[in-house]
């Protein structure tokens, strides 16, 4: 019998693969864009041994070709190993780390709604922040709540999170939607199974509450609205 | 004065007619503000239907060798000073994608200008002129839409050139909602680039 949890990281999955997809489009065809430059480069050179300003040439567009390769590897690598990641084992996790795959993961879904998800400029932000947590099932419950989130950003914007440390040292995560250009219509959603598996951790998750946004400037000179869940995970634990 | 020049370029008829009138122009055998003869006549000077000539009117439009005005006919425009190195206006987000059409671009002789968001590539359309824009639909901040908008709005003749990926259907039927534009699929390939800076003339002069 499959578990809930299963079932919705199937769906999940099917999701993040369809915005993967469409995202790897974009290294493929640089690497194979400046392959054919490389090409024409060796082809027009018209000597059996390249000059220094054709080798540089080449060289460049190597570079580019490999720099490509890896984005389109770091994007495959993260759905497989979201898809492999079983969840079920409780250690010490760097929920910085962790909202960073969460952020690749949903990106590439999300960005044909026009939403980026980003983290947060702030200088409360910090670079680790560890929770004693089950990794596999918190990074799936994340991203089903990013992947919530469009339908409370009608008009394109951004999904921005910052991790903090809050009281008795456990890890606070906060995510907000911001809005370009349009308020939202509807609620930030969350998932009544990712709010019983935050509780099931010992942590919690707050229901979405409005908040005012900064548009960017220029876009619009309405004040725009968009929704915070805060999510508090439980401290490392020091055995 | 207007002469037909056969031509056996084995492209669009319309575009060879774009070329020959675009020669005329340059070479000066038209010149700077002549009217040209109506577009029945060129139609039959050159032997094609009159929409033919009319997509050969609209092309040299984009390519801002002439101006149409409604009830007084169609004018040469020589090509501005400055025009031998032609610019070109790539606004995307993806620096991947804006270093492979700079290569490119470069390799045909075409100065270019980039801007990694929407807002940026309005701003900076307002402050020069560019031959050509290529354009990416999705970005942070705002669609290539916007910009397609800004476009219609300040009656800006360069013509757009959509870089797009596949399932942006939606937005590709919105963006042509707001003039003319050329589509190229992602993955970009190389050859396809440079086919649409011929069919749109944007080459530096020499070469053209």
């Amino acid at each position: 019998m499959i578990s809930p949890a299963a079932a919705h990281k199937f769906e999940l999955i099917g999701r993040i693969s369809s915005g993967l997809a469409h995202e790897l489009n974009g290294p493929i065809g640089i690497a194979m864009g400046f392959s054919e430059l490389a090409k024409e480069a060796i082809d027009n050179a018209g000597t059996p041994e390249l000059s220094q300003a054709d080798t540089n040439k080449v060289r460049g567009y190597l570079d580019m070709i490999e720099t490509a390769s890896l984005r389109a590897r770091n994007l495959s690598r993260g759905i497989w190993n979201f898809a492999k990641a079983e969840p079920g084992t409780t250690a010490n996790v760097n929920i910085v780390e962790l909202m960073d795959s969460v952020q690749h993961l949903t990106a590439p879904a999300v960005k044909v709604a026009q939403i980026d998800v980003a983290r947060r400029e702030d200088p409360s932000g910090i670079e680790e922040a560890t929770s004693f947590a089950d990794a596999a099932l918190c990074q799936q419950i994340l991203v089903e709540l990013v992947l919530a989130a469009p339908d409370s950003i009608p008009g394109g914007g951004l999904v921005v999170w910052l991790v903090s440390l809050g009281s008795n040292d456990s890890v606070e995560i906060d995510l907000v939607t911001e809005p370009w250009n349009e308020t939202a219509t509807s609620e930030w959603s969350v998932p009544e199974y990712v709010r019983e598996s935050f509780i099931d951790m010992g942590g919690s998750i707050t229901d979405a509450t409005p908040t005012p946004v900064n548009p960017p400037a220029g876009e619009t000179d309405q004040e725009l609205t968009g929704w915070r869940v805060a999510v508090t995970l439980p401290p490392a634990s020091t055995d | 004065m207007v002469s037909r020049t056969e031509t056996n370029s084995p492209g669009l008829r319309y575009v060879s007619i774009a070329d020959n009138l675009q020669r005329q122009i340059e070479s000066g055998e038209v010149q700077n503000g002549e009217r040209l003869p109506s577009q029945h006549e060129m139609a039959k000077q050159y032997g094609v239907s009159l929409t033919t000539l009319r997509s050969a009117v609209d092309l040299l439009e984009q390519r801002g060798l002439v101006r149409s005005s409604h009830g007084l006919g169609t004018f040469a425009q020589s090509p501005e000073p400055g025009d031998d190195n032609p610019q070109v206006l790539l606004v995307d987000d993806d620096p991947q994608v804006v270093d492979l059409l700079t290569a490119i671009l470069e390799g045909e002789d075409i100065a270019v200008t980039s801007a990694s968001t929407a807002a940026d590539g309005i701003a900076k359309l307002e402050a020069s002129t560019f031959r050509a824009v290529f354009l990416d639909l999705i970005m942070p901040g705002g669609t290539g839409v916007e910009l397609l908008k800004a476009v219609e709005r300040l009656k800006i003749k360069t013509p757009v050139i959509l870089v797009t990926g596949a399932g942006d259907t939606d937005l590709i039927n919105e963006a042509m909602d707001h003039g003319p534009i050329t589509l190229i699929r992602k993955p970009v390939r190389v050859k396809q680039v440079r086919q649409v800076l011929e069919v749109l003339g944007v080459q530096k002069q020499a070469k053209a």
